[in-house]
């Protein structure tokens, strides 16, 4: 993988290429689904890997991914992927220095037309891959085999400039690729001079009739094309990329496509999961889950259900450093590694006698009284947990793991005398990240499957790892960096959502930090309270008596990857609608729970507004609290 | 006689000593090794450069201008250089010719000895290489006592004429007072009659001219009249020779081939630009610090000499992007030749026709190629003009990255 050092240096996948895409993709379970030939919106977080799953649809990616499951994906797959990069260029005003404006309808006209010429590129870029000799050599790749014969390609072009009203200097594919060049020349150029000298949509129309043609139209034509000079069965998968970032007539555009489109065409688009754009449609518009869309959320709630996969990306990323150990060895077992795997049986060792839960489960009960109070009716022996290991006192003892390590972590555990342990219950006065998120499962659930974020936090780590075993310094990587990591990811991801704006006023929030401040020491005060709760509170629902700024607030937040929502895919009752928040279970993202001492794991649910209802604590500013000291 | 002749023309170096990435620096060629790196400095990765274009290389040549301002220590290092240079990619000589930079003729040092720092380089310059016996310096001596030197290669069957045209600068260089010689260069009566006589009896195919100053004025450029004087008598010589010479030149920091004049027995002029001085812009929008690779094919070039055959390869180079295949209107193409001149009313009608019978079809330049080969012999003007006048009957052309003709179209005009 020669290639990969610089792969993983490109945090974006914007950044890359199809063919490097492919040869360094991470097998991810969400690409059967997104493979499917169906419709499908690809939901997640900033990171989360929409745009690699989407270009791994590509014929250039398949060709250059080594996977074994990848011929077998392409026998299912029943269409050619187009892939079509969102871009803020497309918008008219772009470029619109002058500070004049167009009227809407002319910047819509124009903008849709943009758009409209990047999907011919689109079209044209699959076409010419879909060319290559090395396809018609292999058996999975050969029913997309497109060739163009050098004594057949003038006729070729000049049909399908023929569908597209363009006007090509020479006959080629490269004078084809010209031509739409030269028209987005154009448009960027009218895009200016309509706004200078006023020139309206009926001006524009007379004077340039290719700003009339809608590309759906395209679509249909170029389907026409392959029928007609290769008789071609095969669908089409139309990959609209960051559908989130596209003008609003271009988002509403892509996101009403399947009731509207040919069907000889499926419509697969990513986007973050809160598309403010769909809120706009009109009712019987917004794209339903299984109505029009199979929505695929690439955040997890749960932690189990990444694991694998986080594995696997770690593997890819020590390879680099051409470092073959398990995640484990690298970065030490954390304490809930048990509780973070699918585990069949009971880890006898951690939770036998002076194993490292029992340890803490007894510090907590000698310190506790109200944990005490819970756990001496239940007939739990705390010098041994491991005693009847496989009933439902195993259950209710992981059941509780968490809420025990956070309170016995955050508020008792302490060096020093039996005197000075026998003091009143306190919080750490220190800032710093606990053990107990350090480890490999502790940083994997940190991370919650996001490939971004895994590369960022994590391979530092194996880099320091393999630069130890260099200076003969072997061992896991010290569990002071990894703090430190974490904290840096911390700092970072606050700096970022403070710059998430509120669209006006609402009463009692000045900031997204603040929702996320006030929401994450709720679910701290239930963790830490003063009494022991066996089920603390650690999601919320987004409900109805939020008001309308405040559910835009929380869906940017969404998008930004702070809160976590459940997988809208999985809504049984009620299938979900883009773009409508309310109702949904969310949580923070586990990159707060070092900052607020939370637990990496599921809780119990209350509604937000329940949340928000309660006063912030006195003197508590959190932007003051989180960066004052750098202020 | 071996099959060609390979050079590698590496022309005004203006080395210094400074920081190449302040805007006074004359050059990005520092001899400061901290800035000895491929984006600041464009020496370091030739060696690299022609192995990755797998050409080999016989000659490397300088057309002058070593240092700047005469800077003695510069100019050792900078023909140093050279000589690593020449080793790395396995050519056998080094040759160069004096720069009007590389004479002290503003007498910046303190002992007035113009061409001594040239005189003392090692190996020898301006070429190293015995005449008679080992070490004898013959050639080294006839250079500095006649302003020429005139070197047979047998193996090439090639003369080569090394002509310095900065034999008066040093002796009169106040710029207020005439003749002021530094500001051009110059062959005087008594070296161009010296010239006359011992080319007079030419037998060889191949007939090359290494000279600092240029013959002709480049078409783009204002030169302020720094014409080598006495150039119009050496270009009629050389004429006079029955044979169709092929000379390089730098000085003009301005990359350029083409022919010296319509007569048949013009020379090709190749005016190889500057690879590190800093340039400004004259034509085109790209940059134009160039280095050349020219092959000359011997076996196609008949041994009366009538006419010298040539392909070059040329690479551009800009401060911290490095080498790249060159490209634009700035410099000489990354694909061009020299040799062939043809009728260009007639080439074209036989190109359209053989566009007209592909017709609805393309028509692949290698097809036009394999019928007409000594297009791949043309210059750039040339094959701009041959473009154009296709055009003009109606040819589309596709071109690849580098400006050359991939395929045509005929279409009805």
């Amino acid at each position: 993988m020669s290639s990969a050092p610089a792969v993983f240096e490109s945090f974006n996948a914007r950044l890359l290429s199809l063919e490097e895409v492919g040869q360094t993709f991470v097998s991810s379970p969400f690409l059967p689904a997104i493979a499917s030939p169906n419709h499908t919106a690809v939901l997640g977080p900033r990171g989360s890997g929409k745009t690699t799953l989407l270009k791994m649809l590509t014929l250039p990616a398949l060709l250059r991914w080594p996977d074994p499951s990848r011929d077998e994906l392409l026998e299912k797959m029943n269409f050619l992927a187009v892939y079509v990069p969102s871009s803020l260029t497309w918008n008219a005003d772009y470029r619109g220095f002058s500070g004049k404006q167009m009227s809407a309808e002319a910047s819509d006209l124009i903008s849709v037309s943009l758009f409209r010429h990047n999907v011919l590129f689109a079209l044209l870029d699959t076409w010419r891959e879909a060319a290559r000799p090395t396809l018609n050599h292999n058996k999975a790749f050969a029913p997309f085999f497109l060739p163009i014969e050098a004594t057949a390609e003038a006729d070729l072009v000049r049909k399908l400039a023929l569908h597209w009203e363009l006007e090509v200097e020479i006959s080629t594919v490269g004078g084809l690729k010209a031509a739409i060049s030269g028209r987005i020349r154009l448009l960027q150029r009218l895009s200016v001079t309509a706004a200078h000298l006023g020139i309206g949509l009926d001006q524009l129309l007379a004077e340039h009739k290719f700003l009339s043609a809608h590309f759906l139209d395209d679509f249909s034509s170029f389907a026409d094309f392959l029928q007609d000079a290769y008789e071609f069965r095969l669908k089409l998968a139309l990959c609209f990329d960051e559908v989130e970032i596209a003008p609003d007539a271009i988002a509403n555009s892509i996101l009403k496509m399947p009731r509207s489109i040919d069907q000889r065409f499926f419509v697969k688009f990513s986007a973050a999961p809160y598309v403010g754009v769909a809120a706009t449609l009109k009712e019987a518009s917004i794209p339903t889950q299984r109505q029009d869309y199979d929505f695929v959320l690439l955040s997890s709630f749960s932690p189990k259900e990444t694991r694998g996969f986080s594995e696997a990306l770690f593997g890819a990323i020590s390879e680099k450093y051409k470092v073959y150990q398990p995640s484990e060895r690298i970065l030490g077992a954390s304490l809930i590694d048990d509780a973070s795997k699918e585990v069949t049986t009971f880890p006898v060792d951690r939770y036998g006698a002076k194993g490292a839960h029992q340890k803490r489960f007894n510090s907590l009960f000698e310190h506790d009284p109200t944990f005490r109070a819970y756990v001496t009716p239940r007939n739990i022996n705390i010098d041994d947990l491991s005693e009847g290991s496989e009933n439902q006192r195993a259950a209710l003892i992981r059941k509780i793991i968490w809420p025990v390590l956070i309170r016995e972590e955050f508020l008792f555990r302490q060096e020093g005398t039996k005197e000075q342990a026998r003091q009143k219950r306190r919080f750490r006065s220190t800032d710093r990240v606990a053990d107990i998120y350090t480890g490999a499962g502790s940083l994997f659930a940190i991370c919650e499957g996001n490939p971004r974020r895994i590369i960022g936090l994590i391979e530092p780590m194996i880099k320091s790892y393999h630069d130890r075993s260099l200076a003969q310094k072997p061992g896991a990587v010290q569990r002071s960096l990894q703090k430190e990591l974490i904290e840096e990811m911390i700092a970072a991801y606050f700096a970022l959502v403070s710059t998430v704006p509120i669209s006006g006023d609402i009463a009692g929030i000045n900031s997204l930090v603040d929702v996320i401040s006030r929401v994450g020491n709720y679910f701290k005060d239930s963790v830490l309270g003063v009494e022991f709760n066996p089920d603390p509170v650690l999601s919320f629902i987004i409900d109805e008596k939020l008001p309308p700024l405040l559910r835009e607030l929380i869906g940017r937040g969404i998008n930004i990857g702070a809160f976590v929502i459940a997988d809208v895919s999985k809504a049984v009752n009620v299938p979900y609608r883009l773009g409508e928040i309310v109702g949904l279970k969310a949580r923070l993202s586990n990159i707060f729970a070092p900052h607020f001492k939370l637990p990496l794991a599921g809780g119990r649910t209350v509604n937000l507004s329940t949340i928000l209802e309660r006063r912030p604590r006195a003197g508590l500013q959190p932007l003051l609290q989180l960066f004052g000291e750098k202020i | 006689m071996l099959n060609q002749l390979d050079l590698l023309i590496i022309s005004d170096l203006h080395a210094h000593s400074g920081d190449p990435r302040k805007s006074n620096a004359p050059s990005y060629y520092s001899t400061n090794s901290v800035y000895a790196t491929p984006g600041t400095n464009p020496l370091v990765e030739i060696p690299a450069l022609i192995r990755k274009a797998g050409l080999p290389v016989d000659w490397i040549v300088c057309p002058g201008d070593l240092s700047d301002k005469a800077d003695a220590s510069a100019q050792k290092i900078a023909w140093e250089h050279l000589e690593s240079i020449r080793i790395e990619v396995g050519a056998k000589k080094l040759i160069g010719t004096t720069g009007n930079h590389d004479i002290d003729s503003r007498r910046a040092l303190p002992d007035f000895d113009p061409k001594s720092a040239l005189q003392q380089l090692n190996p020898d310059f301006p070429i190293s290489l015995p005449c008679y016996v080992p070490n004898d310096r013959v050639y080294v001596d006839r250079f500095w006592s006649n302003n020429f030197v005139v070197i047979p290669f047998a193996d090439f069957d090639c003369t080569l004429l090394i002509l310095n045209s900065c034999a008066f600068h040093g002796y009169s260089s106040d710029v207020k007072v005439p003749p002021k010689e530094h500001l051009r260069g110059k062959i005087g009566p008594l070296t161009l009659a010296a010239i006359k006589t011992a080319t007079a009896n030419l037998q060889t195919r191949l007939n090359v001219l290494l000279v600092h100053h240029h013959l002709i004025k480049i078409p783009f450029l204002d030169d302020n009249d720094s014409l080598m004087v006495g150039s119009n008598i050496l270009l009629d010589i050389l004429k006079s020779t029955g044979k169709q010479w092929f000379v390089m030149h730098g000085h003009e920091h301005a990359p350029y081939l083409m022919y010296s004049d319509a007569d048949f027995f013009a020379p090709v002029v190749l005016s190889a630009g500057s690879v590190a001085a800093k340039t400004w812009r004259v034509k085109g929008g790209h940059a134009r610090n160039q280095i050349h690779h020219v092959s000359i094919p011997l076996s196609k070039i008949e041994p009366a000499g009538v006419r010298v055959f040539g392909r070059v390869t040329s690479w551009t180079w800009t401060f911290e992007n490095g080498w790249k295949e060159a490209t634009g209107d700035g410099g000489i193409p990354y694909k061009s030749g020299f040799g062939y001149r043809f009728d260009g009313a007639d080439m074209r009608d036989r190109i359209v026709a053989k566009a007209q019978s592909a017709s609805p079809g393309l028509l692949p330049w290698a097809e036009v190629l394999r019928d007409y080969p000594k297009l791949e012999y043309i210059v750039p003007p040339d094959r701009d003009a041959l473009i154009s006048l296709l055009e003009g009957q109606g040819i589309r052309f596709e071109f690849d990255t580098f400006g050359v003709p991939t395929r045509l179209e005929w279409r009805i005009v």
